[in-house]
């Protein structure tokens, strides 16, 4: 007879909240049951039956299209950049000077597929030894390096890699280019991006400038060879299957350290940014009366982040796991740099290769943080899943466009599996497996088997 | 990082006036983003910023785009200039 009850209030609850929902900017009132709802899941008071089940599907599916969405943009603009700039250049091979085996034709498929492991492990180990420095440099206090790398790898991708691509489409637009009009553009253009993204700015602006981040970050590694790149791929989604969801490991003990100091760990994550605000809870326990005594001291902080209350420890981290993932790239870029233009580097003694270092990675997550009043009820994605999969994207976009149709949808469909499991767990997953596989997947039959097939047809005037 | 925290009240102001400076340095467009920014306030200060901000942008722009107009057109007439400012050289001009 209560379950009756408890159906009965939640479906009124869910009009009133259907009804609502629609004005984010609003206070609304409606949040707190949202609250109440998967405060008590996470408390366990309620089992998540199957009421609830329903309920937080519905949330998610309607945050689904947030997180499609950039995604869809990013790996659009990859393909049309790729398709226009970049694919009637001869393959430069920047990478070979880094990359341990040189990948040509001349040698045997098993040869080259072996080689093409070599580097790909090369570069996963890489990623670990720097994400075991980055969390190391973390707990030893010394967060303020990690920030200044941010910064100023963000600085040099936007200046650098953004002037390099505009010069790419301007020559294959067959327009002309003046170095001071250049110049002043590009730098106002990385000057701004980069307080937007480190500092404050528009949420628009900031999420328009990380998606035109990870488009060049994929553009430019979208030069690896072949092999590599797919090897690298897979060892990637299996790498962030690993980290993500081991229960040991650097992860809680990074994890640990930012909830002791109360600061986010400095990252790049995509975030869509819903804000909603809400009273807070009537109903807490005494964990949670804790931690808004220990917010209220912390209230001259300006982020809410340090706000964290022990019930959404595991999401807090989650979180703080998702800002990681990304950040290391740009630590990655500028070693990138470095060898490029110091090109005396010794790269057979260390193996300091591509370093496309991901740290603990790609994790979507939820971050539910009730104890603020500000709350982010955003899906959260890190920028390390956006470039990893445009990076597939534009593998497929130098071939043909049935090929990336393929892959985008194969990746999309990734993605809102991916977002399913995030509302069923309620953990924080690995954006990058499901998707990468079946990106795979789809790259190989569409390109081995429906391409073929098409130009068949469409010589004998077939249209299917 | 930061940017997903909406900013306090008291510290709107000083934010506006960092931005303000910072682009005084020839970086017009940091402007235009601190206008997205805070488009929506009321701050009487900080519309001033806003205001000004916006029309020191759209002055740069034009100066921009009337600089950009007579090197695309007058590029070849100028010779040696003309191709040491040149960043991309577009196949097939005289």
């Amino acid at each position: 007879m209560s379950s009756q009850n408890e159906i009965e209030e939640k479906k009124k609850k869910k009009k009133k909240r259907n009804n609502k929902k629609q004005n984010h900017k609003q206070k609304n009132k409606t949040k707190d049951v949202e609250f109440n709802t998967r405060y008590e899941i996470q408390e366990g008071k309620r089992d998540p039956g199957k009421e609830d089940l329903d309920y937080i599907v519905a949330v998610y599916t309607k945050q689904l299209r947030k997180v499609l969405i950039p995604v869809a943009v990013t790996m659009l603009l990859v393909v049309l950049v790729i398709r226009t700039a970049y694919k009637d250049k001869p393959e430069e091979g920047a990478f070979n000077d880094i990359m341990v085996y040189n990948e040509s034709d001349e040698d045997s498929a098993g040869f080259r597929f072996g080689g093409a492991l070599l580097n790909a492990v090369i570069v996963i180990a890489v990623i670990l030894v720097v994400t075991l420095i980055m969390v190391c440099l973390y707990m030893k206090g010394f967060d303020w390096i990690l920030v200044g790398w941010v910064i100023f790898s963000v600085f040099i991708i936007l200046t650098f890699y953004g002037l390099l691509t505009w010069l790419e489409i301007f020559q294959y637009l067959n327009k002309s280019l003046d170095w001071i009009s250049a110049l002043i553009v590009i730098i106002n253009f990385g000057v701004a991006g980069t307080i937007t993204i480190t500092w404050k700015g528009a949420k628009i602006v900031n999420q328009i400038y990380l998606i035109i981040i990870s488009v060049l970050f994929a553009a430019i590694l979208s030069t690896l060879p072949e092999y590599t790149t797919w090897i690298l791929l897979v060892l990637l989604a299996i790498y962030d299957l690993v980290v993500v969801l081991s229960p040991k490991g650097p992860l809680k003990m990074l994890v640990e350290t930012a909830e002791k100091k109360g600061k986010p760990i400095p990252g790049l994550i995509y975030s869509s940014m819903v804000w909603f605000m809400s009273k807070l809870e009537k109903n807490k326990t005494k964990k949670k009366r804790k931690n808004e005594k220990k917010n209220e001291k912390k209230k001259t902080s300006s982020s809410s982040e340090s706000n964290t209350s022990e019930s959404d420890h595991f999401l807090q981290n989650n979180k703080i796991l998702n800002s990681n993932s990304s950040e290391s790239e740009e630590n990655l870029i500028k070693d990138n740099h470095e060898i490029d233009k110091e090109e005396s580097e010794e790269n057979e003694k260390t193996p300091t290769k591509i370093k496309i270092s991901k740290k603990k990675t790609k994790k979507k997550k939820k971050k539910d943080d009730n104890s603020s009043a500000l709350l982010d009820h955003s899906p959260k994605l890190g920028l390390g899943d956006f470039i990893f999969y445009s990076l597939l994207i534009s593998k497929a976009a130098y071939q043909d466009y049935t090929t990336v149709f393929t892959c985008f949808v194969a990746i999309l469909m990734g993605l809102s599996l991916t977002l399913f499991f995030l509302a069923l767990l309620q953990k924080a997953l690995p954006a990058l497996p499901l998707s990468i596989f079946f990106g795979i997947i789809f790259f190989f039959i569409t390109s081995n088997v429906l391409v073929p097939m098409n130009s068949l047809l469409f010589q004998d005037h077939v249209f299917l | 990082m930061d940017p997903t925290i909406p900013l306090k009240e008291e510290e709107k102001e000083s934010v506006c006036k960092k931005m303000w400076i910072i682009g005084f340095f020839g970086l017009p467009f940091v402007w235009f983003t601190m206008a997205c920014y805070f488009w929506k306030e009321k701050h009487p200060k900080i519309r001033f910023y806003v205001f000004w901000g916006l029309v020191g942008f759209f002055t740069e722009l034009l100066i921009l785009v009337f600089w950009m107009g007579i090197f695309v057109s007058k590029r070849d007439s100028w010779g040696e200039t003309g191709e040491s400012l040149s960043a991309v050289l577009p196949v097939g001009t005289q």
